[in-house]
């Protein structure tokens, strides 16, 4: 019997909803035929040489987000093992990678709060150093042009993915008094947060201001937040299916993404 | 003169034929019977008894519940489904920036996304790229792969063949004998344009409509045009960029946009066009402002594109041109001004049944090869 496949998964923290839920996936499609191994390296620690395993003993590499600089990548990459990575991307390194299609899912929700009557947004962004930040922020203000809109420098708030931030952000943007009727954050806790601050203020939703968030979760739920739904279950399955591709022996590059569904709730029309 | 004389189809071609009868009245069904399938086809009810069999052991249809007794009693039918997840379709589309592939269920939903940029146009690099999209694409795969429907710009003969792809600048290219060494799987090449209008078609507006006569402009590094009448696509995949047309400057295909702003934006030095690269969004975005830059490049592309719609109005009068590509991000401004210009050159009478619209082309090619698809290998829509 052929030895089980030691596939190191890499973290920054496993018990992080999202990458929870990668890992979930993972496990669908690559247990027990091979053996998962997880480990993390600290949130602010992007190198190989915090990780309690040894990367030559493995045999192939998941890495969630951006949890690994692109020099260690370029590390891992030299080894000649099979990678994955999820919801990462890095231009000059021909590793594939897993996505949530971010594009068609932000100008889907674009178009929902614009079809609701929405036209002087605010946006929360996320984190500047990962794809899906950067993406999202960039379809989102793209898209607005095809409806003749444009987000004004004013209404764009800083989020990091990061709650705390957002609310801050959001604080300071009301203190402000500028017009606007939609909010769309960058990712639903952002606007599950968003939400909360609106109501702390008063704001009639979805009457007064239309409130959405990209991604889907059961605080969105509890929320009642419209979202642009990825299932992340699934990402984690389709990247356990790229690497077993790969470790049949099949070279793969680019990036395969995952279709995305807006949920209208309650916070928007 | 003598009418020519249809060979006789061969035994297996009739199997063949009938199989693909009731496999699309199965597919077009929510459930139906056999009895009700030997009705709907003309086809004798063991005929279709056999041809179910054959499909369910193929996976491709299964038996269900129970429907109702005909009036004179009797046991109540077995009622068939089309199973859409028993196979799954591979469709690439090739722009000269990248390679996007998609993996769908027989009934076109779609299940994942390929991406690869494309940095040279040199077939040796474009094939083995188009090998790793499929591969990536197979990797997601959970059924077995019916067909590969590959849509390529240019003139593509009847064996697949790349005879002529301005946009790639390539002449005689064979990619189907390249991948049929890899693939053990039917392939399909087809030019783009018509992978566009066949969606417009299967999935479109006039899906129940198929005598409307409808015409498609591809406009892209290239300009293509491809027409449907009463269910049949047409498409020659030549480049129209080149034409004379009764206007100067010609403008249609991105590279003669570019070379046109390159020749004058030396003229408009406040325009916020030169911010950034050109994009047909951002010339859009700078007309808002009133832009003299956008609004001349505008007007150029509108009477060019203008001068391509009478062409296609004069020679077939079609209900609807659709636009396709990127200049579609030109918005409502770009069909105004078009059809200003068309009253302009043809006159009103040859107008009144065309309309025209725009449509994404990326979504519709890809919708097209899986179109394709279905109704090449599994003979359906």
């Amino acid at each position: 019997m052929m030895d089980k496949a030691k596939i190191a998964v890499i973290t920054n923290d496993a018990n992080q909803v999202f990458q929870q839920a990668v890992i979930s996936g993972l496990r669908l499609v690559l247990e027990p035929d091979n053996l998962l191994i997880l480990d993390a390296v600290g949130k602010d620690e992007q190198n190989l040489n915090v990780l309690s395993i040894d990367p030559i003993e493995m045999d192939a590499f998941i890495v969630i987000a951006n949890v690994l600089s692109d020099g260690a990548l370029h590390k891992l990459q030299a080894l000649g093992k099979p990678i994955t990575l999820v919801s990462h991307q890095v231009a000059d390194l021909s590793m594939p990678s897993i996505r949530a299609d971010s594009e068609d899912g932000m100008r889907r929700l674009v178009d929902h709060l614009v079809q609701c009557g929405c036209r002087e947004f605010v946006f929360i962004s996320g984190n500047m150093k990962q794809v899906d930040g950067v993406v999202r922020r960039q379809v989102f203000e793209e898209h607005l042009l095809r409806y003749d809109l444009e987000l004004k420098k004013t209404h764009l708030l800083p989020g990091d993915f990061e709650v705390d931030i957002a609310e801050q952000s959001l604080e300071t943007f009301l203190q402000l008094n500028l017009p606007f009727d939609a909010i769309l954050a960058s990712d639903y806790l952002m606007g599950v947060r968003a939400l909360e601050v609106l109501k702390r203020h008063q704001f009639d939703v979805p009457h007064q201001v239309c409130v959405a968030g990209f991604g889907d979760g059961c605080e969105a739920v509890s929320a009642d937040l419209t979202t642009v739904s990825i299932d992340i279950i699934e990402l984690g399955e389709r990247a356990g299916r790229q690497l077993l591709a790969q470790l049949k022996g099949i070279a793969l590059i680019g990036t395969t993404f995952l279709r995305t569904e807006v949920i209208c709730r309650a916070s928007s029309c | 003169m003598m009418a020519r004389q249809q060979p006789k189809a061969t035994r297996r071609q009739l199997k063949r034929h009938n199989r693909r009868l009731i496999l699309s009245h199965i597919y077009d069904s929510e459930t139906i019977s056999r009895a009700q399938l030997a009705t709907v086809t003309g086809l004798s009810k063991p005929t279709v008894s056999d041809i179910v069999n054959d499909l369910i052991d193929l996976g491709l249809v299964v038996e269900g519940g129970l429907g109702h007794s005909s009036e004179s009693g009797g046991k109540p039918p077995r009622l068939l489904y089309f199973v859409p997840e028993s196979r799954q379709i591979i469709g690439i589309s090739l722009f000269q920036e990248e390679i996007v592939g998609v993996l769908a269920n027989l009934n076109a939903s779609l299940l994942a996304s390929h991406q690869i940029p494309i940095s040279q146009t040199d077939p040796e690099i474009v094939i083995p790229l188009i090998e790793k999209a499929i591969y990536a694409l197979m990797a997601q795969s959970d059924a077995k792969i019916a067909c590969i429907s590959i849509g390529i710009p240019g003139i593509i003969d009847e064996k697949g063949d790349v005879l002529r792809s301005p946009a790639f600048g390539w002449e005689k290219v064979s990619i189907i004998n390249a991948l049929k060494k890899t693939f053990d799987v039917p392939i399909y090449i087809s030019n783009i344009t018509e992978l566009v209008i066949r969606a417009q078609v299967a999935f479109g507006e006039w899906q129940d409509d198929n005598h409307r006569y409808l015409a498609t402009v591809s406009i892209g590094e290239t300009v293509e045009v491809g027409t449907a009448f009463d269910g049949s696509v047409f498409q020659y995949g030549l480049d129209l960029s080149h034409i004379p047309l009764a206007c100067e400057p010609a403008i249609l295909n991105w590279k003669q946009l570019l070379q046109r702003y390159e020749a004058i934006k030396d003229h408009y030095p406040h325009s916020p066009l030169h911010k950034q690269p050109l994009r047909y969004l951002y010339i859009r975005s700078a007309l808002k402002y009133k832009d003299d830059l956008a609004e001349i490049l505008v007007n150029e592309i509108s009477q060019s594109l203008a001068h391509i719609f009478a062409w296609v109005i004069a020679v077939g009068r079609p209900d609807q041109i659709t636009i396709t590509g990127d200049i579609i991000d030109l918005g409502d401004i770009l069909t105004e001004r078009t059809s200003r210009y068309l009253d302009a050159i043809l006159p009103q009478e040859s107008l009144y049944v065309t309309s025209i619209s725009r449509a994404a082309s990326l979504e519709l090619s890809l919708l097209g090869t899986i179109a394709k698809g279905l109704q090449q290998e599994i003979g359906v829509l």
